[in-house]
């Protein structure tokens, strides 16, 4: 199953994920309404994007005391917002700290994959955030790392490699 | 009345009091000047007093954004700070990106508007509509991000957007900025100096209100649009690679790169201090401002050397090429250090810059000796000499006290220098000779602010097509940098382009430089997003109302003709050699042409009265009256 992955050395931080995901969701703008969410350091350069990673064992549907928190027939998470007792264990449980509060109705919020066609990624001006099967994303890593590890070797002979 | 795009509220606070109050924006406000730039140039002329001290508390200084920030419009993400300038002592105003405008417009306001003097240094903390004054004792004397640190600990969230003034501005340093996102300056014309002076260290902000927009489907598609053209752009890598810096090398091959301190145009060591260069050997991370689709900020490292573990954003161009060609240095590790150095300390580079290669112009001509200037060798490029400078000019200390009032006033204190002292109006002159793109120098005689090249910015010039000035103005030479024919009109469009961008408060870089917001289309948006009905030339109207505000201003302060001028080697000597020698700025000629298109007096500079009448400026003609300005 196709998923969003994360390159977090190549995000800019502009947060326009944030506001697509927002726009699309809420028809407003407003980043503390995204599924998506940058944590940055200005100091050290962080621009870290987190959102859920689908997990296979999911701790935030197991530990939803009343069902709220479930994958849709496609494979997608949704809440109940019906369900949902707010008691944010969910928020609790998550590894990644990727269920996150609608500041508006205090209900939690997580990534849905906008039901298969993931706005923010398409937004994205520096492919930080992708939209892929795991193991094309692995074969552009392992491109990736391989330019890494030839880099030296190359220059040595004087070859430069190109940016794409 | 609900408000899209816009905030909707007005926050005015007391620091004298320490008391605050929110109102809703004035439609009249909308409808006439905008946003950001405009509202505060506005707000400046209604309640700042002629003659007033900067300094004093009777000073406001005013932060705006604008109607789309807030909003995914690709780059809106800026604000405007304003106050009468404690450097020249007229307009003082200035323009950041980063994260802090869009943090302000979430929590609810399009301008804050500060006034008075707190007793003691405090800091502001506003969460939506909670408004606190906080101790700032043990944050005065701290650098810029040694104060954010403290702050976003204090506060325990780190989401939390800054402006910061750094320990130039606590020491009454007269061209020190205000900084967002630690290294977002907004430092021309001395707003961090009229924020120490209201013993104001910071504004932290958190907010958590929506923005909407009038016709989200148009809104959409217009994005859409836009989108397109900034990813087709033919500028939109070069600019992702190297920011502004990329145009370090263009302009030195055009022979206008100011070099030790304007005695040339041509740096020899350019290459090495290239844009190209620090995007190779040290950045190695892209950043981006708020809601930027075209992220051109840099994350740089030194790996090697003596600067070995500096790291930081940027630099842009202005920066860099002060610290390199203009004071003679061709190391670009020693230039990282002292912009390093500027940021933390809180001090405007370009004005720095300024005064240190003044000295050293001074210094060679043997007319300021080693003990003048406590025992510096002021060889060019001398790097000892460029950070003590730095660091001197922050603590006031030594010569580096003469130095912190600007170079017009050190030229006036030690009586030497005055006609190489770099300014217009008090505001030093940016990286840009003037006589190499006369159109911008054009821009520097007549900038609301003094020398700036921000007020107008026609890089359209430097494509050197003459079609386009044919198009837009009818004057092929219009678009020819070296030509004088045509820069009037050329510099009026662009400088009521340039407002309306100020004022929208998106990126110049992106909606003027790189064309992507011309007046039609600035209609369009603003129509989508606001709900405002407008066409192109009613935008245009707006901007022209901007600047002729902004004109009255400094008209009210005493401005007039005689000041719209250049330092006399622009109008005296020809550039010396490169491929722009022999051309000198021609004035006059320039000048006449610009008052005529402006509607603006050829004899005094004041503008027409029938212009301010068709302006709706009714309220500038019967400040005029009152105070005796004669209008034509
Ligand atoms: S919300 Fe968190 S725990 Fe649940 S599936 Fe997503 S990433 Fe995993
Ligand atoms: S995929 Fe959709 S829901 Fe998930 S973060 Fe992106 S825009 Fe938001
Ligand atoms: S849109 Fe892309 S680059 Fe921008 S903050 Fe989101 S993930 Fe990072």
């Amino acid at each position: 199953m196709k998923k969003i992955f994360i390159d977090a050395f190549k995000c800019a931080g502009c947060k326009y994920c944030e506001l697509s995901c927002s726009f699309y969701h809420e028809g407003k703008f407003n980043p503390k309404l995204s599924r998506i969410r940058i944590f940055k350091e200005d100091e050290y350069g962080i621009d870290n994007p987190i959102l859920c990673s689908l997990c296979s064992y999911c701790p935030c549907i197991n530990i939803c005391p009343t069902n709220a928190f479930y994958r849709n027939e496609k494979g997608f998470m949704e809440i109940n917002i019906e369900k949902c007792i707010k008691c944010y264990k969910c928020i609790e449980s998550c590894f990644f700290g990727a269920v996150f509060l609608h500041i508006e109705k205090n209900i939690p919020i997580v990534c849905n994959l906008c039901n298969g066609d993931p706005q923010c990624v398409k937004k994205c001006p520096t492919k930080a955030i992708v939209f892929l099967e795991p193991n094309e994303f692995a074969k552009k890593k392992n491109y990736e790392y391989s330019r890494i590890v030839y880099q030296d070797f190359l220059n040595k002979h004087g070859i430069k490699i190109k940016s794409d | 009345m609900k408000y899209y795009g816009y905030a909707g509220k007005i926050l005015r606070i007391n620091l004298t009091k320490r008391d605050f109050s929110i109102k809703n924006l004035e439609k009249d406000l909308m409808i006439n000047f905008l946003g950001g730039r405009g509202f505060n140039s506005k707000r400046l002329f209604d309640e700042i007093p002629p003659k007033i001290d900067p300094l004093s508390p009777e000073n406001k200084l005013i932060f705006s954004t604008g109607p789309l920030v807030g909003t995914m419009f690709p780059t809106a993400s800026r604000f405007n700070v304003s106050a009468k300038s404690p450097q020249t002592n007229i307009l003082g105003d200035s323009n950041a990106g980063g994260h802090f405008a869009s943090e302000m417009k979430y929590a609810g306001y399009d301008q804050i508007i500060l006034e008075g003097r707190s007793k003691e240094p405090i800091y502001l903390y506003i969460n939506d509509d909670s408004i606190e004054f906080l101790d700032a004792k043990h944050l005065w004397g701290k650098d810029v991000y040694e104060c954010d640190r403290i702050i976003k600990k204090d506060l325990g969230d780190k989401s939390i957007q800054t402006v910061i003034i750094g320990p130039a501005a606590e020491n009454g340093v007269k061209f020190a900025g205000i900084f967002a996102n630690l290294m977002r300056a907004a430092a021309r014309t001395g707003m961090g100096t009229v924020m120490a002076s209201k013993n104001l260290k910071a504004i932290a902000i958190k907010g958590s209100k929506s923005i909407e927009v009038a016709n989200p489907k148009k809104f959409e598609k217009i994005i859409e649009e836009i989108e397109e053209e900034i990813y087709n752009h033919p500028q939109y890598w070069p600019r992702r690679k190297m920011g502004t810096t990329r145009i370090l090398l263009p302009v030195n091959a055009m022979g206008f790169l100011p070099t030790r301190h304007f005695t040339s145009t041509v740096f020899e060591f350019a290459e090495n201090v290239s844009g190209e260069k620090l995007a190779e050997e040290y950045n190695i991370k892209v950043r981006g401002c708020f809601s930027c689709i075209l992220p051109c900020s840099r994350f740089y490292i030194i790996k090697e050397g003596k600067y070995a573990g500096l790291y930081g954003e940027g630099p842009e161009y202005e920066p860099l090429s002060s610290f390199t060609a203009r004071v003679g240095n061709g190391n670009l590790q020693v230039a990282l250090k002292a912009i390093d150095m500027v940021n933390k300390l809180g001090l405007d580079a370009i004005t720095t810059a300024e005064c240190i290669s003044w000295a050293m112009e001074c210094y060679e001509k043997g007319w300021l000796k080693k003990n003048d200037v406590d025992g510096l060798d002021l060889t060019w490029g001398n790097e000892e000499a460029i950070l003590k400078l730095i660091e001197k000019i922050s603590k006031r200390e030594g010569f580096g006290d003469i130095l912190a009032d600007g170079v017009k006033k050190a030229a006036e204190k030690l009586g030497i220098g005055k006609e190489i002292a770099m300014h217009v109006k008090g505001l030093e002159i940016i990286q840009a000779d003037p006589r190499g793109a006369k159109g911008y120098g054009l821009g520097y005689v007549v900038a609301s602010r003094g020398a700036d090249h921000l007020r107008s910015e026609p890089f359209m010039e430097l494509s050197d097509d003459p079609k386009k000035g044919e198009k837009l103005f009818g004057i092929p030479e219009a678009t020819i940098r070296l030509e004088y024919k045509g820069k009037g009109k050329l510099v009026s469009y662009c400088e009521d382009w340039c407002a309306i961008v100020d004022s929208l408060e998106v990126c110049k870089n992106v909606a003027e430089n790189m064309e992507i917001l011309p007046f039609d289309k600035a209609a369009e948006v603003i129509e989508a997003a606001t709900g405002l009905k407008l066409n192109g030339n009613d935008v245009r109207k707006i901007g022209e109302r901007i600047i002729n505000i902004e004109r009255a201003f400094l008209i009210r302060e005493g401005i007039r003709k005689e000041h719209d001028t250049l330092p006399k080697r622009f109008l005296e000597e020809p550039i010396p050699s490169g491929v722009s020698k022999g051309s000198i700025f021609e004035l006059e000629k320039m000048l006449n042409e610009y008052y005529e298109e402006r509607e603006w007096s050829k004899k005094t500079g004041i503008p027409y009265r029938e212009k301010l009448k068709e302006l709706n400026l009714e309220n500038v003609i019967e400040q005029f009256e009152k105070i005796g300005i004669e209008m034509e």
